[in-house]
């Protein structure tokens, strides 16, 4: 600690002393305002010069009127006078040529060489409008990336980089960090997936810590990636950590402190419109009370039934709920209230979450030497009460010189998350599902939020009945939020160790050990009293990848016009995941007590562990021509252990080619031009144990042994999968710059689909491990910028973002006619040959020839026969368009990012008219109140199916919202996914620094952000279009979904 | 020289990386299943989860016992107003097919393929006949419920993805001959290991493919009634028949999770079901002690009251679970066997074959008719011979006075006596027409309005397998509908 001192002293001193005729400011990138490391600023005719730091600061000695010059690789060099003691300068991308980029396996490459589409994001992107999972950030800022995500505390993000190839494989990028292939599983279970129910525990990937971030770079497609073997054949996210290095470059010694905290607030924004005039009930009489002795005359409501279609909301005395409860001290028992329309509607069970991020990091060089330390902490509240998620990042990055040519360095991160009180989501248990797909309207949250007796016992809204106190169906909200609660922690180490040594001018040595690790517990409890049988469980999942890399580099000029650089490479990567669960049975003995042992019959252990080791070799030679001409190879070949073993290894190459157009075209207003092209196959293989046949264990029954053939059928046989693409695209900036266009096409076919088909049960299993698809993606991505304004202060850029995919199942193995996601209340979720991956089947109106539907001589719908498609999660286009300004010191930013098409099922519609809660099984969209006894009925338009005549026919509401809807005809609450979201918007105002002259502060930054702050436009009523509720491939099912939030923060960065 | 060794050391990690694949046999043998285990444990496994099926709250309740009118609705009342779930379907016959059935399946393949192998674990004769006998049983319980099925083309895994549907009558036929070849098959050798049922012993997997036989043949009587007769006839010929509940057939629960009885499972979290009062009616009439074992008074009157049957949501849901009968203790109880085969129905079995004139049975047909009453109240613990003797003396029970003819005297308490047994009831109620079941108080929902004659078969048929789908429907000689007859419902 009082070495801490001495050391702030020495700082603060050496600072101070500095300060006397300073000259300081920033030099920022005008195209996205980031700072700009590694400047050259030097006072022209005077010997004297410096290099901006990491975050593009500087500070020099000068005198009133001299120049100084600004200049960096790749950017128009600049010159301004000096006048006063801060000049903040911001330096135009102008000569795009030399833009360094990070690719496979971290190697930084000049943009223009390459022959495939890369964009890069700086840090800003993750730190100004911070989210707790990085993925998010993502969303329509980059061509072609399409990102789901659930609502805020830790849910999932799920993103797709050009569509999906596998059926049911991941079909995911792969996150890759410092070199790191980083874990991003799910867990998920299938009801989770398909919006049924359970907690969602987001993906791992979510660990990362975004003020860590120093770049991303997302290498679309597997020609960008065939360096990272078969998990990158869905592209790859490239994420460098900011490190010493930087500091070290920029001329720096000693210590630098900064500083970044932020907090964040979240409301719910998107709820259902329910109706308030009917309240609970099945119908509308009140309860048959002359059944059961010494009820009283006053009418008691159903509260048994978890539906809406009960007596008319106008004030008659009843006995609520609550009434029945003889605890010595409630005042509500034995009182009678008005039957009307609740006081506290669902609203008011959303609370405000707050997230407070804290960041500060200390970096520090030496000649030889470099590191950096950052510890983050985010503390955050979810919208439900006694939500709450807690993370604490801890990183160190540091490299050291050992000789001339050797250099050793390492990174090592640990993460520890803390999620408790996560919200159940979908149909079943969570507390939306009871307000939305089943409920009673009339209840007032502030009643229920005495959820508890004197005694402990639980009081619910939903008890049997008058006489009989316990549960029918639902638990009361609060009971759901503050006794049945969840935790859980994961802690997670990764990093690395490298030794690069530098053999010659021509050869260098890389040797690495990169390893991700981490343990992942959790832990459910479900109280007594409630309507679940009490349990507790608790799993652990534990999870190693390592991998061990070689690589002998080399570069050379082979003639003054033809450049070499490449290397050969061996790789191994080992990955080992165990789970241990233990869970109670037959309920739990002890109230209160949750351990495995209080099971009132005991409990049962599972565990899983499980393998897989993929060896490689693999190689890359890249050559450039006069600067102009550039072609890449690169070959790999995996060993894989999960294929048998005549079928275990598998070759991959890559080859890419561009030419900068520009070099050789004479025209003025084409600043810069190049045509590039990318072909590569990518080879993959399978989860472990899928190749031989073995018996699942089930538990014992009494002393005796229990096993059982397996569901699905493993293949001796298989091949590994392999993916084969190209693509074609042209960059072309016109105007000096002030336009900008980068244009893609990809083609990308995948065949020998290794996937677990579902197969009819009368075959004996009911799915069989085979190579059984071939899927097609081809589409645009088209990124479009410009600058219309600029000057001294002010500068205004404007940019789209685009992207369409179009992907198909082009065949299925012989034998096999549909490959089954998922079902659900019998939609289900397939893949059809000839029609996109992820197509929704189910019951469809019948339609005449001019598109009517057709209606029965009762006034009912009728419905097909057989099930037909009714839509594809795929949207049709993604994108973005975003907006920054900036005038001098402020900066802002807006993004709208948008959604045309995809298909998605939604329960929350389905059940909630199916109950009667949503708003239109009340008043219909003329205003009638269609359920008062004296309104005629529904009359759904339509023509009958025998006279040809319009359907005239009035049919009894709630009988319209059983038979008419989703629950019979399935196409009826499928919804088109279209949105234009305004996804994110911020503020930023960088202190001129004059302002933090004499205080021991610099580079002092203040903004203020929104994210997800309004739907400027959706087709599916009553939720957010945008459903995550897992991020597997199965998608689109939205269920009693978590409302979505809207996000206001401040963000406040500073430097010491 | 310093470099060189980089150089090799280089080289050295190169072959040490690629060279080494002869480890992936080991690292891809998996730690988590075993490659073999004994036979036993997939005959326990297929016995319970036979069992479990029968009585889970989807397949036996909201269906059998709902079909059967055991069972009233007091919310979600759907099933009983005929409109199933087309989720249940899929899930039910993955259940059967891809569960137990294939179970069995591998232990009669083990058998052949491995017979050296499998035979310290009973002798394969005794493993085979003891496998195939439980095919035979839930093959009979599926085509009842549905019709033609998979049955001849079913089982094979990915050799056959599609398998087609068989015709009722072959199916029946199949039953017949997978029962003849499980008792040519007995060996007088050692009986299976993990058999829960009977512990191993040959003599009672005897009297239950007998006993079964019976069953099929009667079910096929009005249909093909020599070949019937000829089954029939020869399943008693030697009297080794389910005639004492001691040899009943049945799984033996224990009273404590997973291994408890799934109605009790069910109940722990919900209470979906009343008594209906077709069957609290019906008892109260008989005076019929069996009424206070199977249902409770209802609490707030404390009389016996079932609650009406089809009643539509609203109406179901305004009847508070006070005022109606609910489930018996011994209903409801974790440790309550789940029958495969019991002695009452052998005797109701017997009594019918007397009236149709097969040679063999024990007993004339009033004989069978009281063993079966008798048998049926001992079971649930009735053990006082006056109280049962006092019931079957009155006119309305005794088998010479109560009403109708032979077929609605056994219809009707035979369906009494099935209870727990919901799919084996509706089946009975389907060929015998007796007794009258109630029309859904307040309408159907599906169907023509009589109890269904069948299931719809499972959407995932129509999707994974749609040849096979349509080789059903076209051996259903009629609408892949609830209300189109089975081969052998004839009237």
């Amino acid at each position: 600690m009082r070495n801490l001192f001495l050391l702030l002293a020495t700082f603060c001193m050496t600072a101070t002393a500095a300060l006397a005729q300073n000259v300081a400011g920033k030099v920022t990138d005008a195209t996205n305002g980031g700072g700009l490391p590694g400047v050259s600023v030097v006072v022209e005719g005077a010997n004297v010069g410096v290099m901006t730091d990491m975050n593009g600061a500087y500070s020099l000695k000068a005198a009133s009127g001299d120049v100084l010059m600004f200049s960096f690789v790749g950017y128009n060099t600049m010159r301004k006078e000096v006048d006063g003691s801060a000049l903040d300068v911001r330096l135009e991308s102008g000569v795009a040529l030399d833009e360094v980029v990070v690719t496979a396996l971290g190697v930084s490459r000049e943009k223009k060489s390459l022959g495939y589409s890369v964009q890069e994001l700086g840090n800003d992107a993750f730190t100004d409008a911070k989210t707790e999972n990085v993925v998010r950030s993502l969303t329509g800022k980059i061509a072609g990336v399409q990102v789901t995500s659930g609502t805020s505390l830790g849910s999932s993000s799920k993103i797709l980089l050009r569509g999906a190839s596998s059926i049911t494989g991941n079909n995911q990028p792969l996150f890759v960090v410092d070199g790191v292939p980083m874990d991003n599983a799910d867990y998920s279970g299938g009801d989770q997936q398909r919006g049924a129910g359970g907690y969602d525990y987001g993906n791992a990937i979510q660990d990362l810590n975004p003020d860590d971030i120093e770049s991303v770079s997302v290498l679309k497609g597997p020609a960008a990636a065939a360096l990272y073997g078969a998990r990158a054949s869905n592209g790859a996210i490239v994420i460098s950590t900011k490190s010493g290095k930087g500091y070290q470059a920029s001329g720096k010694r000693g210590l630098g402190i900064s500083f970044n905290s932020g907090v964040a607030f979240n409301n719910v924004y998107v709820l259902p419109d329910y109706q308030n005039s009917y309240g609970g009930g099945a119908g509308t009489s009140w309860i048959n009370q002359n059944l059961v002795d010494s009820l009283g005359d006053t009418p008691i409501p159903d509260y048994g039934y978890d539906g809406s279609w009960g007596p008319a909301l106008d004030g008659t005395m009843v006995r609520h709920w609550d009434s029945w409860y003889d605890y010595e001290g409630d005042a509500d028992f034995g009182q009678s209230r008005p039957w009307s329309a609740t006081d506290s509607d669902v609203e008011d069970f959303f609370q405000t979450g707050v997230a407070i991020t804290n960041n500060v990091s200390v970096t520090g060089a030496t000649d030889e030497s470099a590191f950096r330390l950052s510890y983050t902490n985010l503390d955050q509240t979810g919208v439900y009460e006694n939500s709450s998620l807690d993370r604490n990042t801890l990183s160190f990055s540091g490299s050291q010189k050992v000789s001339e040519d050797l250099e050793a360095s390492v990174n090592a991160n640990y993460v520890q998350s803390q999620g408790a009180g996560r919200p159940l989501t979908g149909y079943g248990e969570s507390v939306m599902s009871q307000f939305t797909q089943w409920g009673q309207r009339q209840l007032s949250m502030d009643r229920m939020r005495n959820y508890k007796n004197a005694d402990g016992s639980h009081r619910t809204w939903n008890r049997n009945s008058a006489t009989d106190p316990s549960p029918h169906y639902w638990d009361n909200p609060y009971w759901e939020r503050y006794e049945n609660t969840q935790n859980d922690q994961r802690d997670r180490v990764f990093g690395n160790i490298t030794l690069k040594y530098k053999i010659n001018d021509v050869f260098s040595i890389m040797g690495r050990a990169l390893s991700d690790f981490y343990i992942d517990r959790r832990e459910e409890r479900i109280a007594i009293g409630g309507v679940r049988e009490s349990s507790y469980s608790e799993s652990t999942r534990q999870l190693q990848e390592t991998n061990l890399d070689a690589y002998l580099n080399f570069t050379d000029d082979l003639s003054d016009d033809l450049n070499l650089t490449g290397f050969v490479g061996v790789n191994r990567r080992i990955r080992n995941f165990k789970r241990l669960n233990a869970y109670t049975l037959g309920g739990l003995n002890t109230p209160g007590l949750y351990t495995v042992n209080n099971g009132a019959d005991g409990y049962e252990v599972g565990d899983v562990s499980n393998t897989k080791q993929v060896n490689s070799v693999l190689a890359s030679a890249s050559f450039g021509y006069k600067r102009k001409f550039y072609a890449d190879f690169t070959g790999r070949s995996d060993w894989s252990s999960t294929l048998p073993a005549e079928n275990n290894s598998y070759f991959y190459p890559s080859a890419t080619a561009s030419y900068i157009l520009s070099e050789d075209l004479d025209m003025p207003a084409v600043s810069f031009a190049k045509v590039r092209f990318g072909w590569a196959q990518v080879g993959n293989d399978t989860d472990p144990y899928r190749t031989a046949t073995t018996y699942a264990v089930n538990s014992n029954f009494g002393n005796s042994g229990s096993a059982t053939v397996p569901n699905s059928q493993n293949n001796p046989n298989l091949r590994p999968e392999k993916t084969s693409s190209w693509e074609a695209g042209l960059e072309l900036n016109l105007f000096l710059d002030k336009v900008r266009f980068d244009f893609t096409y990809y083609n990308s076919t995948t065949e020998d689909l290794i996937f677990n088909v579902p197969v009819s049960a009368s075959s004996g299993y009911s799915s069989a491990v085979l190579n059984a698809g071939k899927t097609s993606n081809k589409g645009i991505e088209l990124s479009l910028a410009a600058t219309p304004v600029q000057t001294d202060n002010l500068r205004w850029d404007i940019g789209v973002n685009f992207a369409k995919n179009t992907n198909e199942l082009l065949e299925l193995a012989e034998g096999i006619e549909n490959i089954r996601y998922t079902s659900l209340f019998g939609v289900t979720l397939e893949a059809r040959p000839g029609q996109p991956l992820g197509t929704f089947y189910g019951y469809d109106f019948q339609y005449d020839d001019a598109g009517n539907k057709l209606v029965d001589d009762d006034g009912y719908y009728l419905s097909t026969e057989t099930v037909q498609p009714l839509g594809t999660i795929l949207p049709n286009f993604t994108g973005g368009v975003f907006t920054t300004l900036d005038y001098k010191n402020l900066s802002f930013y807006a993004l709208v990012d948008f959604q045309d098409g995809g298909s998605l099922h939604s329960y929350s519609n389905q059940w909630g008219k199916y109950s009667g809660t949503l708003a239109e099984t009340a008043i219909d969209a003329n205003g009638n109140d269609i359920r008062d006894p004296n309104f005629a009925g529904v009359v759904v338009e339509g023509v009958n199916a025998s006279t040809g005549e319009a359907n005239a026919v009035a049919i009894n509401p709630q009988s319209h919202f059983f038979y008419n809807q989703g629950y019979v005809i399935h196409a009826a609450d499928q919804y088109d996914a279209s949105f234009v979201k305004l996804r994110e918007m911020r503020l930023d105002y960088n202190l001129p620094a004059d302002m933090v002259d004499g205080t021991p502060f610099s580079n002092v930054s203040i903004g203020v952000f929104g994210r997800n702050l309004a739907i400027l436009h959706k087709n599916v009523p009553h939720v957010d279009p945008e459903v995550a509720t897992s991020a597997s491939n199965v998608q689109g099912f939205e269920g009693g979904q978590l409302p979505a939030e809207r996000t206001i923060g401040v963000n406040l960065k500073f430097g010491l | 020289m310093n470099k060189n060794i980089f150089l090799l050391a280089g080289l050295a990690i190169a072959v040490a990386f690629t060279g080494c694949t002869k480890d992936f046999e080991d690292i891809n043998t998996n730690p988590n299943e075993p490659a073999s285990v004994s036979p036993g444990f997939l005959l326990t496994s297929a016995q319970k989860r036979i069992m479990d099926e029968m009585n889970d709250s989807f397949w036996g309740s909201r269906r059998g016992m709902q079909l059967a009118q055991h069972w009233s609705s007091n919310q979600y009342s759907n099933e009983s107003r005929y409109q199933f779930r087309t989720e249940t379907s899929n899930g039910s016959w993955r259940d059967f097919y891809a569960a137990p059935l294939q179970d069995l399946q591998q232990i009669i393949n083990l058998n052949t393929d491995d017979a050296e192998a499998m035979a310290g674990y009973g002798s394969n004769g005794n493993q085979i006949a003891v496998a195939q006998l439980l095919q035979a049983w839930v093959y009979q319980m599926l085509t009842d419920a549905w019709g033609p099925i998979p049955m001849t083309e079913a089982l094979q895994g990915v050799d056959n993805t599609s398998p087609t549907f068989d015709s009722q009558e072959a199916v029946y036929n199949g039953i017949l001959g997978l029962i003849n070849g499980a008792l040519a098959s007995m060996d007088g050798g050692a009986g299976p290991q993990g058999d829960q049922v009977y512990g191993g012993d040959m003599a009672s997997w005897t009297m239950f493919a007998n006993s079964l036989k019976l069953r099929v043949a009667m079910r096929m009587s009005d249909v093909s009634p020599t070949a019937a007769q000829a089954a029939g006839e020869s399943a008693l010929d030697g009297g080794m028949i389910i005639a004492a509940n001691e040899s009943n057939a049945q799984f033996p629960y224990i009273d404590a999770a997973p291994n408890n009885h799934p109605v009790n499972e069910d109940y722990k979290t919900r209470n979906d079901f009343a008594a209906s009062n077709t069957m609290v009616d019906w008892l109260s009439a008989m005076n019929d002690p069996r009424l206070g074992v199977y249902f409770n008074p209802a609490v707030a009157t404390d009389t016996y009251v079932g609650e009406v049957y089809g009643l539509d949501e609203a109406n179901a849901a305004l009847t508070p679970n006070d005022a109606v009968s609910q489930r018996g203790d011994a209903v409801l109880a974790g440790n309550l066997p789940g029958i495969y085969f019991d002695a009452a129905q052998t005797h109701f079995l017997c009594a019918e074959a007397a009236e149709r004139g097969w040679s063999g049975t024990p007993l004339d047909a009033e004989g069978h008719y009281n063993a079966a009453i008798t048998l049926s109240m001992q079971w649930w613990g009735l053990t006082d011979a006056d109280a049962i003797n006092a019931y079957l003396a009155q006119a309305d029970v005794a088998y010479t006075t109560a009403a109708g003819d032979w077929k609605q005297k056994i219809g009707s308490q035979k369906w009494a006596a099935l209870y727990m047994q919901g799919h084996e009831a509706w089946a009975e109620v389907r060929r015998l027409d007796a007794p009258a079941l109630n029309a859904c108080a307040d309408g159907h929902l599906a169907g023509d309005g009589n109890v269904p004659s069948r299931f719809e078969y499972p959407l995932d048929e129509q999707t994974l397998n749609s040849s096979g789908y349509g080789s059903g429907v076209a051996a259903l000689g009629g609408d892949d509908a609830l209300e189109t007859k089975l081969w052998w419902d004839v009237n």
